[in-house]
């Protein structure tokens, strides 16, 4: 497997396509939204994960058929390279690649599954549809509670379901912190801005980097 | 008459309090919104939402003595109070 380094030089994008750039930030409001101001098993707890649920299927399918640097090819888990970009790093001789990072792109893949865990277990505990959330809030105000199936007969499932759920999105808290910490080291060793790729790209000096070493 | 006034104050402070007590754990609640909704209003803590939780029903409501937000568990099937939180 490779790393997804390249030898000629190229750096990554200095302006991440509108796919990436869009999942990428949607997906960090979504868990921001849920871990912090929704509350769990709500309807727009729910939701949230829905529209979650859709910008992870979008940049999954992106990582298939977009362009290069965003596929998956350009970003292969490989921690031994990323153990070997750490290290560079620190010796402060970074080399280039040509999309994420080895240690970003492991970043990335760990998010992404346990993204997949959270929203699993959620489609889990409330429905498959966002409309069964819907129904399932209005038969609470309108119809007798004792005809209606609340998963009671399951608690033990539910209550493992919940346990999941809420370790894996404290795990995507930790490693949301972790992956800002090693932008803001990476970027200061580098001195680069990663986060404007991300944003609204830097086309001004883009002939000057290209080749340059990042 | 100061001890008229007294009693009249602690009677005053106390019995709307005893009142409007907060229903504990083990009482009858109802196994729909609108009962639930007008009990709960009756004790002086207004609904503001009905979820499902671990197959439970959960009220919230507002306490109007002290403004604290409450949690009430309902079992579905009995419309007995299962657990009471404050809300987090």
């Amino acid at each position: 497997m490779t790393s997804g380094r390249e030898t000629s030089g190229t750096t990554p994008p200095d302006l991440w396509d509108p796919v990436v750039r869009i999942s990428h930030w949607g997906l960090a409001a979504v868990v921001l939204l849920n871990a912090v101001l929704t509350k769990g098993g709500s309807l727009i707890h729910v939701w949230i994960g829905w529209v979650g649920l859709t910008l992870l299927a979008l940049r999954l399918v992106w990582g298939l058929f977009g362009p290069a640097e965003a596929r998956f090819s350009a970003f292969p888990p490989n921690p031994r390279a990323a153990i070997g970009h750490l290290r560079d790093l620190v010796a402060r001789r970074p080399r280039p690649y040509r999309s994420h990072n080895p240690a970003g792109a492991l970043m990335v893949y760990l998010l992404w599954a346990l993204l997949a865990v959270v929203i699993g277990t959620g489609v889990a505990m409330t429905g498959t549809t966002p409309l069964g959330a819907v129904e399932r809030q209005v038969a609470i105000e309108s119809a007798d509670w004792s005809t209606l199936d609340l998963g009671e007969s399951d608690r033990e499932g539910r209550k493992a379901l919940e346990e999941v759920h809420e370790v894996a999105a404290n795990l995507i808290l930790f490693l949301v912190f972790l992956h800002v910490a090693g932008v803001l080291v990476e970027g200061r060793l580098m001195r680069r801005n990663l986060v404007r790729p991300m944003l609204t790209g830097d086309r001004r000096d883009t002939s000057t980097r290209k080749g340059r070493p990042v | 008459m100061t001890r008229n006034f007294a009693f009249a104050t602690l009677a005053a402070l106390v019995l709307p309090g005893a009142a409007m007590a907060l229903p504990a754990v083990g009482d009858q609640l109802g196994t729909d919104a609108e009962t639930v909704r007008t009990a709960l209003a009756d004790h002086g803590c207004p609904v503001t939402g009905f979820e499902a939780e671990d197959g439970m029903i959960e009220a919230q409501c507002t306490d109007t003595a002290t403004n604290l937000p409450w949690e009430f568990y309902i079992d579905p099937k009995t419309g007995t109070v299962t657990n009471i939180k404050q809300e987090d």
